[in-house]
C-alpha cells in the first residue's frame, strides 16, 4: 500500500550498544519527549507513533553460550561474573553487527519487517537510529532500496522510509582487526530519481568515543559539518541521490555521557518535527 | 557493587564539569506566509572550557535552529569547510527571493524550482553572511528567507530578510531549550 501522507507519522527507534534486555531500553519514551517538547515548543499538534525496534533480545540469545562460559567462570565471584556478562553483552553486539554474522543479518530482517508493517499500513516511516543501531539502519535501508518493488524513484508514496536520522554513529570508523574490518562500509545504492534526494541527517559530537574511536575521548578532527560518517560516506551519498547532512552537535558531556547525550538534544527534536511536518 | 556505581557516577559526572555548556540566542520576529507577525528565535549551544585531561576545548553546534511560533523550527546549517550557515531547501522548493551584495532581500520576478539541498536561506551580521562560530555575544544576526512552497505554504516564513535581536548567552545545564517562544515575548 503506498504511503498515505495524512495517516500518522510512524517513528521507528532504533537502539544501540546495551546491556540487559529489551524491557530495560527506553528509547522510544527518549524521542517521545524530544517530539512532544519540540511540538509544545512551536504550540503545535500533530499525530504520531513512535514505535520500539528492540533486538538486544536477538543479541542476548546469540551470545547465550559464552554467557554460559562466564557464568561457570565466575562461580563464587558474584562481581567478576557481573562485569563479564557486562562485557560479553557489550562487545557481543558489537562483534554481531562488525562480523555480519547470521545474527546480524536476523536484525535487519526483523528491522526491515518492522518498518514495513508501518509502509503496508500507509504510515509514513521515519527511522531514528543511536550508536550501533545506526549500523543496522542504514544496511536495512540499503537493502531495502535495492529492491525493485519500493524506492520508486521520486515516487515517494513507494518509500517505506521518508528519512534517516542517526546519532552517535560508528559508521564513520574505518578500523581493521586483523583482516576483519570492524564497520564495513555499507554500499548506498542508488535512489533512481531526477528531482528527490533520500534525506540522511546525521547528528555527532566530537567527544564521543563511539564517533571518534578514540577511547580516551580525544576530541575527532572534523572540517566544519563533516565529520567521520561524512567523510566517509559523503561521495557515495551524492553520486546516488541521498543527501547526507552532517551536524556537529554539543551538550556539556564528555566521553560516554557525550554518548548519550543526544537523546536530550531539542534540536533534534526540532528536526524530527520538521522533517515529518515542515 | 553499589559503591562502585557510586564511584564510576562521580568518575562521569567530574569530567563533564570540566566543560561549561552555553545556549546563545537571539530573539525577533519574522511574517509568516498569510501576513501575520510570529515571535521567533534562534538557538544553539556552545562547549567552552577544559577537557578532563586539562585542554582548552570550545566547540559550537555547527548549526542553528530558528524557532517560530505556530510552525515548525527550521535548522541553518553549516557547510562542510565552516561555510556560512544556510536553510537548505527540500522538495519541491522555489527559490522566490535573492541576497545582493549587501545582503539584502531582493525579490524574483521569476521564481525557480531548487533541487534539494539548495540555499533557502542565510544567516548574516553587517552585511556579511556568517558560521555559527562568528555568532558571538552582542552581534544582532539578520535571517533571510529566500523560497516559498506551493504545496506546504507553511514550510517557510514569508521571503524577506528579518533582523534579530543582540544575542545573549546563557549557562545551561545540558540541552535545555528556550522557554516557550509564543508566550514569552511579543511579536
Amino acid at each position: 500500500m503506498p504511503v498515505n501522507f495524512t495517516k500518522p507519522a510512524h517513528v521507528v527507534v532504533v537502539h544501540g550498544v546495551q546491556t540487559g534486555t529489551d524491557a530495560d531500553i527506553d528509547s522510544v519514551g527518549s524521542v517521545t519527549r524530544l517530539i512532544d517538547k519540540a511540538l509544545q515548543r512551536s504550540h503545535l499538534q500533530r499525530d504520531y507513533e513512535t514505535v520500539g525496534f528492540y533486538y538486544e533480545d536477538i543479541n542476548d540469545e546469540a551470545q547465550k553460550y559464552f554467557k554460559a562460559i562466564t557464568k561457570g567462570l565466575s562461580v563464587g565471584s558474584p562481581l567478576t561474573g557481573t562485569a563479564l556478562k557486562m562485557v560479553v553483552e557489550l562487545a557481543g553486539d558489537v562483534v554481531t553487527a562488525a562480523a555480519n554474522t547470521s545474527t546480524a543479518k536476523k536484525i535487519r530482517r526483523k528491522l526491515a519487517k518492522k518498518i514495513r508493517e508501518s509502509y503496508d499500513a500507509g504510515h509514513p516511516v521515519l527511522l531514528v537510529s543511536h550508536s550501533l543501531g545506526t549500523v543496522y539502519s542504514l544496511n536495512t535501508i540499503a537493502e531495502m532500496m535495492a529492491r525493485d518493488d519500493i524506492f520508486k524513484g521520486d515516487n515517494r508514496k513507494t518509500w517505506p522510509v521518508q528519512g534517516l536520522i542517526t546519532m552517535g554513529s560508528p559508521l564513520g570508523l574505518d578500523l581493521q582487526m586483523g583482516s576483519q574490518m570492524i564497520f564495513p562500509k555499507c554500499n548506498i545504492p542508488p535512489l533512481n530519481a531526477t528531482y528527490e534526494v533520500f534525506p540522511w541527517h546525521n547528528y555527532f559530537n566530537r567527544l564521543d568515543p563511539v564517533v571518534s574511536g578514540n577511547v580516551f575521548g580525544k576530541p575527532v578532527q572534523i572540517s566544519g559539518a563533516k565529520g567521520p560518517v561524512e567523510t566517509r560516506y559523503g561521495a557515495d551519498t551524492q553520486a546516488n541521490q541521498w543527501l547526507l547532512h552532517g551536524h556537529a552537535v554539543t551538550s556539556g558531556k564528555q566521553w560516554l555521557l557525550a554518548h548519550t547525550a543526544y537523546w536530550k538534544n531539542p534540536r533534534i527534536g526540532d528536526r524530527i518535527v520538521d522533517m515529518l511536518w515542515g | 557493587m553499589i559503591l562502585r556505581t557510586l564511584l564510576t557516577a562521580s568518575l562521569l559526572s567530574l569530567l563533564s564539569a570540566c566543560v561549561s555548556h552555553y545556549r546563545y540566542e537571539s530573539a525577533g520576529t519574522v511574517v509568516d506566509t498569510e501576513g501575520q507577525q510570529q515571535a521567533a528565535m534562534l538557538y544553539w549551544f556552545v562547549d567552552d572550557g577544559r577537557l578532563w585531561y586539562g585542554k582548552p576545548y570550545k566547540m559550537p553546534d555547527s548549526g542553528v535552529t530558528l524557532l517560530v511560533c505556530d510552525t515548525t523550527a527550521k535548522s541553518f546549517d553549516g557547510g562542510d569547510a565552516g561555510e556560512p550557515l544556510m536553510l537548505k531547501s527540500r522538495s519541491g522548493d522555489r527559490l522566490v527571493a535573492s541576497n545582493d551584495g549587501s545582503n539584502q532581500v531582493i525579490m524574483l520576478d521569476t521564481p525557480t524550482r531548487l533541487p534539494p539541498g539548495s540555499q533557502c536561506g542565510t544567516i548574516g551580521v553587517d552585511g556579511k553572511l556568517v558560521s555559527s562560530a562568528q555568532l558571538t555575544t552582542t552581534l544582532t544576526p539578520g535571517v533571510s528567507i529566500l523560497c516559498d512552497n506551493q504545496s506546504r505554504p507553511n514550510r517557510y516564513p514569508k521571503a524577506g530578510r528579518y533582523r534579530f535581536d543582540p544575542i545573549e548567552r546563557i549557562k545551561v545545564k545540558g540541552n535545555a531549550a528556550p522557554a516557550d517562544i509564543c508566550t514569552s515575548s511579543s511579536p
